[in-house]
């Protein structure tokens, strides 16, 4: 074998020439192969970890109301923090958090930016961490972002600092819609500038989120939409959303509350046609205007309840029930209809329509829900207004995009909950991760491309030149198998070469390109960490297209050499 | 002396008294400008924006303006510049949809949503009835807070409305209203947290049979300096409207 291995050498010493040439065509395929894959695996880190993770978290969870749907607002988010925590293994979670921003306009030293006020929790020390992981204070004291003595203290980027004409400790005055669709105005202080190592987070002005929660109207039991960070997202994402849009599957619109002390139960009935037509085909109504009944405001009582508590059509009563999280809430209705029924809504029901009572449900969640006593496949289960609308799941962004627009179309009060994950929420970026994946492997084609035709060409033209040296080293007795084994080695060693020079050198292009600054204002600017492009050179991945390289030209050698290996050797010597 | 001493405590308990119990009540008020200006019949008008923005100069947007008393529904056509041509604002019932010629879509807004990001918004089209929106804001002593004041030399009431409601884009106004008439004159619209954010005067009022209708007023932004936008009401009919013109595919069929 030794032998074998100096003679592939020598030969391929012998051969400078033609060998150098397809050396350096090998060497520099594998450094564009290792640049691809490099710049490849650095723009998905980037639009990964630091775009996607923050515009969509892995999975969100989002409560969704108002004419636009703009209105995000998850009405009891400790309820549906639980059920995440039910649907997600806790070794595959990795926090939930809230998502809480405003696009606001905001004025500086005589100048207005539109500027994203986004929610942060930076109060332990490993958020602290994650804060320096992503941006490098250049002014200011991260520490005053905290204080409680300085009114909404934020920390600004150094792009949107210097348009709006501020430094540190000075004030930004901000105009934004909150939840309950009110305008506020405060001045935010400036606490500290930083420099993002993403552009993409240029426009954000952070704020404590309890500040912000505050700011924007949320009460403390509420929240926009949840964010929720997995383990290996890549794998699990999609699973969790499947299992979670299948925990947070609504119960009925059912309240245990009371009128003067006398135990009633509150249903909803939904305000579409088809579940009026149900609830009357299951009640009659024996006195009051039907269509009043029926209408956006409608409140019906059934006759046991009315008759026990002496009311008639165009009595004003109250309604009361303990809220989850505010004590006893009293709602004030006008009885519309009395009805009796031969279902259970015949026992001590006040039916209402779902519109008139949506908004109270979620400002004053009740403490005690329903006790259900109605069978979840009949049809007045079906007619009866529900907790909010779970939104079926998307497979892609078009799909999300047209669930929202067709929704936003649907005038109702009646909250809406969908489920996504990074996916949909953000599959243009993955779009990208895809495109980049893709060109990378025209890459490696292009440069099995190479190798193919060059070892090939190579090797028959060495076959032909050395046709009578191949006679006469078979002549003194070196086997078939043997002259086989020279060409491949020599293929190996001369691919193994190159390569290895070609990933050297990759890695000097690599440090030089890296080390450029780029001030690009436009949308590229996402893709670069810290103003530079961001080069991820994975070594496993190096090795496994290096070996799959030697694999090829190996392959691609040993049919010319088992051709040269069968040259019959008087035929040969002739040669 | 002690009879002088009475008499002037006589007189400014009188004085006092009266102008207490001069000032009218201010849900009457509210009543009262609703019977001045709230129009009872349909209208077409001709409405001009005219926005002046820092920086942006002066952009001018030419509308047509339907109203039906009967519902409160309105539609907003845009005439000119050209790029907003035949798109529209078209508010039924509750709903109020923002159209797009270039998209050929319907989109929901907000009552507080701007008018093609002027400081007018749907809501200042809207022919609600002020007392089904707001309450005199009450000071310490329970008392509506009105006073007597001045805008140059005309006498106004001065007095502070809250919302009723929770979703209003200004939960606090304060009415500058003439003595003589009730018109408004100047309404000043606070934030939440108190913070004047929008001033609106009411430039000229025109008599259209027993209603009063301002044809000229100028929303001021007191948040972004110097942006301001005027609002110009022209060839004001009161004619009965088709229904059909208060639809989604009248506003569609203009594009067409």
């Amino acid at each position: 074998m030794k032998l074998l291995l100096k003679l592939s050498l020598r030969n391929l010493v012998r051969q400078k020439k033609r060998n150098i040439f397809l050396g350096i065509s090998i060497g520099f395929g594998m450094m564009i192969l290792v640049i691809a894959t490099s710049f490849s695996n650095g723009m998905v880190d980037v639009l990964f970890n630091d775009v996607v993770t923050y515009v969509s978290g892995h999975l969100v969870v989002k409560g969704m109301s108002g004419s636009t749907l703009n209105r995000f607002l998850i009405s009891d988010r400790f309820m549906v923090e639980e059920i995440i925590n039910q649907s997600i293994d806790d070794k595959d979670l990795v926090s939930i958090d809230e998502e809480l921003f405003a696009y606001v306009r905001a004025v500086g030293n005589n100048t207005i930016e539109d500027v994203n006020i986004v929610g942060v929790n930076f109060k332990t020390e490993e958020q602290q961490q994650l804060f320096n992981e992503y941006f490098t204070i250049i002014n200011g004291n991260f520490d005053n972002f905290l204080s409680e003595d300085i009114n909404y203290p934020v920390i600004i980027s150094a792009q949107k600092a210097k348009a709006l004409n501020v430094s540190v400790n000075d004030s930004i005055r901000v105009r934004l819609p909150m939840v309950t669709g009110q305008i506020q105005a405060v001045a935010l202080t400036v606490v500290a500038i930083a420099r993002p190592n993403n552009t993409f987070m240029d426009i954000a002005v952070f704020l404590d989120n309890e500040k912000a929660r505050d700011l924007f109207g949320y009460q403390s039991w509420e929240s926009a939409s949840l964010q929720i960070f997995l383990r290996d997202p890549k794998v699990n994402a999609k699973k969790y959303a499947d299992i979670l849009h299948e925990n947070l599957k609504p119960g009925l619109i059912s309240i245990k509350g009371n009128i003067a002390n006398d135990q009633v139960q509150l249903l909803a009935y939904n305000n579409d046609a088809k579940s009026k037509d149900t609830l009357l085909s299951n009640i009659n109504i024996i006195s009051g205007d039907v269509e009043t009944a029926l209408s956006e405001k409608g409140v019906l009582l059934s006759k046991d309840v009315a008759d026990k508590l002496n009311l008639n059509v165009g009595d004003e009563f109250y309604y009361s029930y303990d809220s989850k999280y505010s004590g006893e809430h009293q709602e004030s209705f006008t009885l519309n209809a009395i009805y009796d029924s031969d279902t259970e809504l015949a026992k001590d029901v006040l039916l209402v329509n779902g519109e008139g009572i949506f908004n109270t449900y979620y400002r004053f969640v009740p403490k005690e829900d329903y006790w259900n006593y109605i069978e979840e496949d009949s049809s007045m289960y079906n007619a009866l207004a529900k907790e909010w609308k779970l939104l079926e799941r998307s497979s892609n962004n078009q799909e999300l995009q047209q669930k929202y627009i067709e929704e936003s179309r649907i005038k109702t009060n009646q909250k809406r909950i969908d489920v996504s994950t990074m996916y949909e929420g953000a599959s243009s970026i993955l779009t990208i991760e895809e495109v980049l994946n893709l060109i990378t492997m025209i890459v490696i084609l292009i440069l099995f491309l190479i190798i193919l035709i060059g070892v090939i060409n190579t090797l028959r033209m060495s076959i032909k030149e050395r046709t009578p040296e191949i006679g006469t080293i078979r002549a003194i007795g070196l086997q078939k198998n043997d002259v086989k084994k020279i060409f491949v080695l020599e293929t190996l060693f001369l691919t193994l070469i190159s390569s290895i020079a070609g990933i050297l050198l990759a890695i000097i292009v690599l440090q030089i390109l890296g080390g450029l600054e780029f001030e690009l204002n436009n949308f590229l600017s996402m893709i670069l960490k810290n103003k530079r492009l961001n080069f991820i050179i994975d070594l496993k991945q190096i090795i496994t297209n290096l070996m799959l390289i030697l694999f090829i030209s190996g392959i691609t050698a040993y049919f010319p050499a088992k051709y040269a290996a069968k040259l019959p050797v008087v035929e040969a010597l002739r040669n | 002396m002690k009879k002088l001493i009475c008499i002037q405590i006589v007189v400014l308990l009188l004085f006092f008294t009266h102008s207490v119990f001069a000032m009218p009540n201010i849900e009457d008020i509210l009543v009262e400008i609703d019977n001045k200006i709230r129009l009872e019949s349909d209208m077409t008008a001709s409405v001009t924006f005219t926005e002046q923005k820092p920086n942006q100069g002066i952009k001018v947007f030419k509308s047509n303006y339907y109203q039906r008393n009967q519902d409160n529904a309105f539609l907003i056509v845009m005439i000119s510049p050209e790029v907003e041509r035949d798109n529209g604002y078209l508010r039924i019932g509750d709903n109020i949809w923002m159209y797009r010629r270039n998209t050929r879509m319907f989109q929901h807004v907000n009552r507080s949503e701007s008018i093609l990001g002027t400081n007018a918004s749907a809501e200042d089209f809207e022919n609600n009835q002020l007392n089904e929106i707001y309450r005199p804001v009450l000071d310490d002593l329970g008392q509506e807070k009105i006073e007597e004041a001045l805008i140059g030399e005309i006498p106004v009431y001065k007095f502070q409305v809250e919302a009723l409601l929770p979703d209003v884009a200004y939960p606090t106004r304060t009415y500058w209203v003439r003595q003589d008439n009730y018109l408004p004159l100047m309404i000043e619209y606070y934030s939440l947290n108190g913070i004047l954010m929008e001033t609106v005067y009411f430039l000229k009022y025109v008599k259209i049979e027993d209603k009063y209708l301002c044809i000229k007023n100028v929303i001021v932004d007191e948040f972004e300096e110097d942006h301001r936008t005027i609002i110009e009401f022209e060839g004001i009919s009161l004619e009965l409207i088709d229904d059909y013109i208060f639809t989604r595919a009248y506003l569609e069929s203009l594009s067409r």
